[in-house]
């Protein structure tokens, strides 16, 4: 008997201790690896027409979204190649990923920030995780909607990047249907691909999550967690915006919407305040933040649109809190 | 073939004195320490928590068939090297076979009673700070001592110790242990008839 209570003891005791290590090791980062970034911005997509072209090709923020980032990104520690507008093609980002894949390691972070338009070839919300619709970013030299001269598709970004070695890449795009890059193939997304469309029920989310489990095979579509995480500023069948827009609405941002609240993650997204802002963290504060100072107080209902993320049992450090 | 070994391991004669058995109803409540290897990072651990109701049924003097409704919680890991296993949280509903043995005597009329549950379970999780949901079963091991106290009446308490191994396609493995605390209450003792 009395041994029996000394196994128990035992057992709680290291079981305690276990407990203590992963609560102890919350808050240690091993930062012995180095971090890249290519950040890319295209606000000018056709010269001929003004920056500011209303309901043109052009968009006004994208170039100034991805100096914010390349300023906030160095601050971190990041080494950062930067392109916007005539200089953010597809040829100069397959050679700046040259440049990063020379660099970095297994262990090295790289992360790929896009700010531009965005699209999709379909009707609908992709039926299953495979890749029934392709998205894409206009890159410069392509000019939304039909010129896609210059555009990279989900699959093509995920074998773009497939050079660089690092084992953690996340890929940030403020871009709109940027969702559908997002190729989560054993989570049921319980936000949906459009707010002003709705939710599905839980009962079909949860049918979602087990027919995803029973059909799971490893194959890859869209861009799957194992290959990045996509932190996505919108849904994939949503608009992403800039504000204020061409016609002079919306709140003095200055930015688009996501990467404006993106930005400040890194001072107020750290949600368990062990000094360090996770992907899902950034993902949560910019989800937040559209939710209450957009959608509700600007947005709502036809303007109104939300983040998303990439699943998967990993998360990623995107930045340090400051 | 499970419950020849089973029982071979926890003999009738050991439980036929004791008193304690029959429909039970109870409530649970655990931690302990999740274990997470994906294919591309390396093992982490992280702290794990749970709590439910269930509703156990005798099947013989010595067997039980459980059924349990409950919610847990993973933790995140630590984030060593840059990265971390997310947390996640959620509902699981869980069938187990109970074997009870090892009637260890009674003590000034405390009764102590070993036992085994073997069980699945199915869990519908979401990741912290996401609407991600996801599903995976599971495989529970739990021995367990339990413990009656005169004055408790037909309340009993038992502490065991939880061994489960998830089946998450996306993890290389996933298992945790740890302790759980577990109250029964038996409407009728089975020396009482039932």
């Amino acid at each position: 008997m009395r041994d029996g209570v000394r196994g128990a003891a035992l057992v709680a005791a290291v079981l305690a201790a276990g407990l203590l290590l992963a609560g102890l090791s919350a808050c240690k980062l091993d930062a012995s690896y180095d971090k890249y970034a290519i950040v890319y911005g295209v606000s000018v997509y056709d010269p001929s027409s003004p920056e500011n072209d209303g309901p043109g090709p052009n968009l006004i923020y994208p170039n100034d979204d991805a100096d914010a980032m390349e300023a906030m990104l160095g601050l971190q520690g990041y080494a950062v190649l930067t392109r916007t507008d005539e200089e953010a093609t597809l040829a100069n980002l397959r050679d700046d990923i040259d440049t990063v894949a020379v660099a970095a390691g297994e262990d090295d972070l790289f992360v790929f920030y896009f700010s531009g338009h965005g699209g999709y070839d379909g009707t609908g919300p992709e039926p299953s995780a495979a890749d029934y619709l392709t998205e894409w970013i206009y890159l410069h030299g392509s000019v939304a909607p039909t010129n896609l001269s210059a555009t990279l598709s989900d699959d093509q970004l995920v074998a773009a990047f497939a050079p660089i070695a690092s084992r953690r890449k996340v890929i940030i795009l403020d871009a709109c249907n940027s969702g559908g890059f997002i190729g989560n193939e054993l989570e049921a997304d319980g936000e949906p691909s459009s707010l002003v469309e709705g939710n599905e029920s839980i009962v079909d989310l949860a049918a979602k999550a087990i027919r995803q489990y029973a059909n799971f095979d490893g194959s890859t579509a869209d861009v799957p967690p194992w290959e990045a995480l996509v932190l996505s500023a919108s849904g994939e069948r949503e608009f992403s915006y800039e504000s204020p827009d061409s016609f002079g609405a919306g709140p003095q941002l200055n930015h688009g919407v996501f990467t404006y609240y993106l930005l400040k993650s890194v001072r107020e997204g750290d949600a368990n305040r062990d000094g360090w802002v996770t992907v899902t963290e950034a993902f949560a504060y910019t989800q937040k933040m559209i939710y209450r100072y957009w959608n509700y107080g600007y947005g709502f209902p036809s303007a109104a649109f939300s983040p998303h993320v990439s699943g998967g049992p990993v998360d990623y450090v995107l930045f340090e809190a400051r | 073939m499970l419950l020849a070994a089973l029982s071979a391991l926890f003999p009738v004669a050991a439980v036929a004195a004791s008193p304690i058995g029959g429909l039970a109803l109870g409530g649970f409540a655990g931690g302990g320490v999740a274990f997470a290897e994906s294919p591309y990072f390396p093992m982490k651990v992280q702290p794990w928590w749970t709590g439910g109701l269930a509703l156990e049924f005798p099947l013989g003097s010595q067997f039980g068939l459980g059924l349990s409704l409950g919610f847990h919680q993973a933790g995140a890991s630590g984030m060593g090297a840059g990265f971390l296993y997310r947390g996640y949280y959620g509902l699981e509903a869980g069938a187990y076979l109970q074997v009870r043995g090892l009637h260890m005597g009674a003590v000034g009329g405390t009764e102590l009673l070993g036992g085994m549950a073997v069980g699945a379970t199915a869990s519908f999780d979401v990741y912290s700070r996401t609407e991600l949901l996801f599903y995976y079963p599971s495989f529970l091991m739990e021995p367990y001592l339990e413990v009656h106290f005169p004055r408790l009446g037909r309340h009993t308490f038992s502490l065991g110790l939880p061994n489960r191994v998830q089946f998450r396609k996306d993890l290389d493995m996933s298992a945790s242990l740890g302790l759980n605390l577990r109250w029964r209450w038996y409407p009728k003792w089975k020396r009482e008839g039932a």
